[in-house]
């Protein structure tokens, strides 16, 4: 049986460990995405995932479930990597080595990827690194949330505590940015509906 | 409709009213601007999904239990469920104990009362169970991740003299016996205490150099200090021994 977030949160409340267990599980992946989007390093982007939790854990007594579970890990989560930021007074680091391991592209390889292709996804994955890192930080944030996470713009406004047309704003000055920091990194293409 | 980016963004999002959509679906087919700003942005789009991060390396094993219910489940091993495991285990544990775990703007709360009447004040509860903070100095950490190591070793004995539970196994490997569980939990609760430390010996480090730099600081100014006493010292006698001279030659 599949628990929604909401009654593990319930059963981790009433002393269930494993409820708990699953929601790690289950939020483990988004939440160091988020952290690794946002601060740019992997190791710290683990520290905050772990203090994301841990925070979480510690506060499940006070979740009333004015929010989704997820809405509010994404909160902690973001906050924590606020402090971070705030603490090392610096924009995120790209961490994207200069040279490409060739195995350890291999083992992320679709099948129907050459390896050719495989190189310029890795490229272009650097590339945008890159350019969101020198986004500023509520422009980058609102496209992180949209683009990884999925989260409608309404989420987002609550999330961040800010009007629904100011995540609109943020979000489509980021990627005007964006698209042309891409442009001018060589990063050519359109899509046409 | 030109030149309204929530309504481009809505569109390309997928977020407009279905009536909107198809008004802008109309515009589109009229307006070449739109239509280039519509595709630009899903460009931007299709880069931006190229961006992976690294795939995580937790460095730990998720234990998951069969379908059937298992007899004992165990956490999982990550390091950021190791003191929340720590006190849920506590409290779970220690249920009979009547323990109670709160967190507050006072932070963590782990209150133990034994035999505690459920209607008992807090206060009354607090001075007769006892009330222990979780503190984010070093050594709170140590002792509590003492205790910890102490309740694993309760629990492993428990384990040996129960023998192994079903029903609990790695999520792609073999079987593992509780005791194996524990002292992998063992050994992650000793590398966590050995960060600790790494990190209070940091501290101490950064301090140590704070204080040298201070103390490098305060000799500086002392020594300014000095010599401009020394300079001002030579100047009074001077003028002094030139007063006296000039008395004496007046009186002559």
């Amino acid at each position: 049986m599949t628990w929604t977030d909401e009654e593990l949160v319930a059963r981790s409340i009433r002393g269930d460990s494993e409820s708990f267990n699953e929601l790690v599980l289950r939020w483990e992946r988004p939440i160091y995405s988020l952290a690794y989007r946002t601060i740019g390093r992997e190791e710290d982007a683990r520290d905050v995932c772990q203090e994301t939790f841990l925070r979480a854990f510690r506060g499940l007594p006070a979740f009333r479930g004015q929010a989704k579970f997820s809405s509010w890990l994404y909160r902690i989560a973001l906050n924590l990597c606020r402090d971070w930021m705030r603490r090392q007074r610096r924009a995120p680091i790209v961490q994207a080595p200069e040279d490409v391991d060739l195995v350890e592209l291999a083992a992320a390889r679709e099948p129907s990827e050459s390896i050719e292709d495989l190189v310029a996804r890795n490229d272009l994955s650097k590339v945008v690194e890159r350019a969101m890192a020198r986004l500023p930080e509520e422009q980058r944030t609102a496209i992180i949330l949209k683009e990884y996470h999925g989260l409608t713009f309404q989420e987002i406004a609550d999330l961040l505590d800010c009007p629904l047309s100011t995540v609109k704003t943020r979000l489509y000055q980021g990627l005007s940015v964006l698209r042309k920091q891409l442009r001018e990194a060589g990063v050519q293409g359109t899509f046409e509906s | 409709m030109c030149n309204d980016p929530e309504l481009i963004l809505g569109y390309v999002y997928g977020e407009l009213p279905e009536a909107e959509r198809r008004g802008f679906d109309a515009h589109l087919a009229t307006c070449a601007a739109c239509r280039g700003e519509v595709a630009e942005l899903r460009a931007a789009r299709g880069h931006l999904a190229a961006w992976t991060p690294p795939e995580p390396d937790f460095g730990f094993q998720i234990v998951r239990g069969n379908s059937a219910p298992a007899a004992r489940r165990w956490w999982p091993a990550p390091a950021w469920g190791l003191a929340a495991a720590a006190v849920l285990v506590l409290a779970a544990a220690a249920a009979i104990a009547n323990v109670e775990v709160r967190y507050d703007a006072d932070g963590l709360v782990v209150r133990t009362g034994w035999a505690r009447d459920a209607a008992a004040s807090q206060g009354a509860s607090a001075a007769a169970g006892g009330v222990t903070q979780v503190a984010t100095t070093p050594e709170a950490w140590r002792s509590q991740i003492t205790a910890i190591d102490a309740r694993l070793r309760d629990l492993e004995r428990a384990a040996t003299r129960d023998g192994v539970a079903p029903g609990t196994q790695l999520a792609s490997g073999p079987r593992l016996s509780d005791a194996e569980i524990i002292r992998r939990v063992r050994e992650m609760v000793g590398q966590s205490e050995t960060r600790q430390q790494r990190e209070f010996a940091m501290q101490i480090a950064q301090v140590l150099r704070d204080v040298d730099r201070a103390r490098q600081l305060d000799f500086l100014q002392i020594r300014q200090t000095l010599g401009q006493h020394r300079a001002q010292t030579t100047s009074d006698v001077a003028k002094t021994l030139n007063y006296y001279v000039t008395r004496v030659s007046q009186e002559k």
